[in-house]
């Protein structure tokens, strides 16, 4: 599985019958909601075409950050 | 037929025996008689196809039968059916053992499988002699099916029928039962997007209630196991992992960190929680940890993720819900440890008084909904997380 970060804006231009993602309602976003995350097996879809293609350990330490998760509950 | 020369005789429309035939011996050009019995008599036999009448075989020299059957009444079983032992826990059906009897003696179930090579019209008779149950499966592209779904022998005697009903496609009937319980399947999470649901909440849930599952951690980082549908927030949370050493849960409105021995990764846990209104408990492979904690109402809605993070990255199998029930600490280090060492831990869960959920993910499942086994809670998938065959 490959992932895609897209900003929020490109939210209309996701063609769901080529992510693994059913919906917007769905979708991880950012917590400030400005970013959401796509994934996809095989070839990039072609509407997402020009974006940054990350692996599951590249986007995990990205997803690990502030920007997406809160600190440390404890 | 009155006296005739062989010049007046025509074309007989019906033979009889007792029919006189004239033929010419060539050595001396004499005309002989031969009855149509002599002949019959005399002539070998190659084929009666289209001859209507009472066919008598000799015992003397039948072949095409294997060894001959001298006596319909004392000797069928070398020509007409033969019985195949098999003591194993595992046989491919080949096309010799069509038309068999295949008498299974383990004490251990046996897995039979109905290949897609097998030639068309197939068929054979299992029965289960010993104590192991006999369950026939498929490979390829074959298929096999049974009244409700049961594909397995009853029990010790019980036998059933493979019957062709089609290319590559087989019933199965007879003496059938309930198969013995496996585990093939597991959830896997990706810790970025997956998660599942079960649509609305359960609150509330107070008194006596029990949960637990197997779940295995690609990151001990914080992981949700499970939270109320639409949490927003970290203290909304039911139960999850804080970190390699800290369990989380939430009873009423107060959330219990419960200090547990190091999590490792790549490793299979059985987690359970229980609370009976008064102590909640929660035990790590059958064990309790972290000491008893003030029990309040549970909230169960989402697994694997509270609001858009902290989501599970790893597998989970086989979670039971117990929402009246308050599991012993003897039922649960039994369903924890009960199973083989590896690879056939889990249980059947349904073994345990109580029981009121239980989502097995992927055996028995079609994704993206994964069946309640018990009551009529069905977990829905999103973002398609994949059934995988990692198990604990």
């Amino acid at each position: 599985m490959n992932y895609v970060i897209l900003p929020s804006s490109e939210l209309s231009t996701v063609d769901f019958s080529e992510v693994a993602e059913t919906s917007e309602s769905t979708l991880r976003y950012s917590l400030d909601n400005s970013k959401f995350i796509l994934k996809y097996k095989g070839d990039q879809p072609s509407f997402l075409s020009g974006n940054t293609e990350y692996t599951k350990a590249e986007i995990l330490p990205i997803l690990a950050t502030d920007e997406w998760t809160p600190s440390d509950p404890s | 037929m009155a006296n005739k020369k062989i010049s007046e005789l025509g074309v007989l429309s019906t033979v009889d025996g007792a029919d006189f035939l004239a033929v010419v011996d060539d050595t001396d050009s004499t005309t002989k008689q031969l009855t149509v019995t002599n002949l019959m008599a005399a002539a070998p036999v190659q084929s009666v196809a289209g001859r209507d009448g009472v066919v008598t075989l000799s015992n003397t020299d039948i072949s095409g039968l294997g060894t001959a059957a001298t006596s319909a009444s004392t000797d069928f079983s070398p020509a007409f059916f033969s019985t195949v032992a098999e003591a194993t826990t595992a046989r491919t059906l080949s096309d010799s053992d069509n038309g068999k009897v295949i008498v299974c003696s383990n004490a251990s179930p046996i897995n039979i499988t109905v290949p897609d090579t097998l030639t068309s019209g197939f068929s054979c008779t299992i029965v289960q002699s010993g104590a192991g149950q006999a369950t026939v499966a498929t490979s390829g592209s074959a298929t096999i099916f049974g009244y409700s779904g049961n594909l397995s022998t009853a029990g010790q005697y019980a036998s059933l029928n493979i019957i062709p009903t089609g290319s590559n496609a087989y019933l199965v009937e007879g003496e059938l039962g309930a198969g013995p319980f496996n585990n093939n399947f597991s959830l896997e999470l990706d810790g970025i997007d997956d998660y599942a649901t079960l649509g609305t909440t359960y609150s509330a849930l107070s008194g006596n209630k029990s949960i637990c599952g197997w779940f295995y951690f690609d990151s001990v980082a914080t992981r949700t196991i499970f939270a109320p549908v639409g949490a927003s927030s970290f203290s909304a949370q039911g139960w999850f992992i804080l970190n390699a050493s800290t369990i989380r849960f939430k009873a009423g409105s107060t959330l219990h960190n419960f200090t547990v021995p190091t999590l490792s990764t790549s490793t299979w846990y059985h987690l359970a929680v229980t609370g009976d209104g008064t102590d909640l408990k929660l035990y790590i492979n059958g064990t309790q940890q972290g000491g008893d904690k003030v029990d309040g109402d549970w909230s169960i809605g989402e697994f694997f993720r509270t609001s858009t993070f902290y989501r599970f990255d790893g597998y989970v199998d086989e979670i039971g819900l117990w929402t009246g029930t308050t599991l012993s600490s003897s039922d649960v280090s039994s369903i924890a440890n009960l199973g083989a060492a590896s690879g056939d831990k889990a249980v059947d869960l349904s073994a345990y008084t109580g029981l009121t959920h239980w989502w097995r993910f992927g055996d028995g499942d079609s994704s993206p909904t994964v069946s309640d086994n018990v009551g009529s809670n069905n977990m829905t998938l999103i973002n398609s997380p994949t059934f995988v065959s990692q198990v604990p």
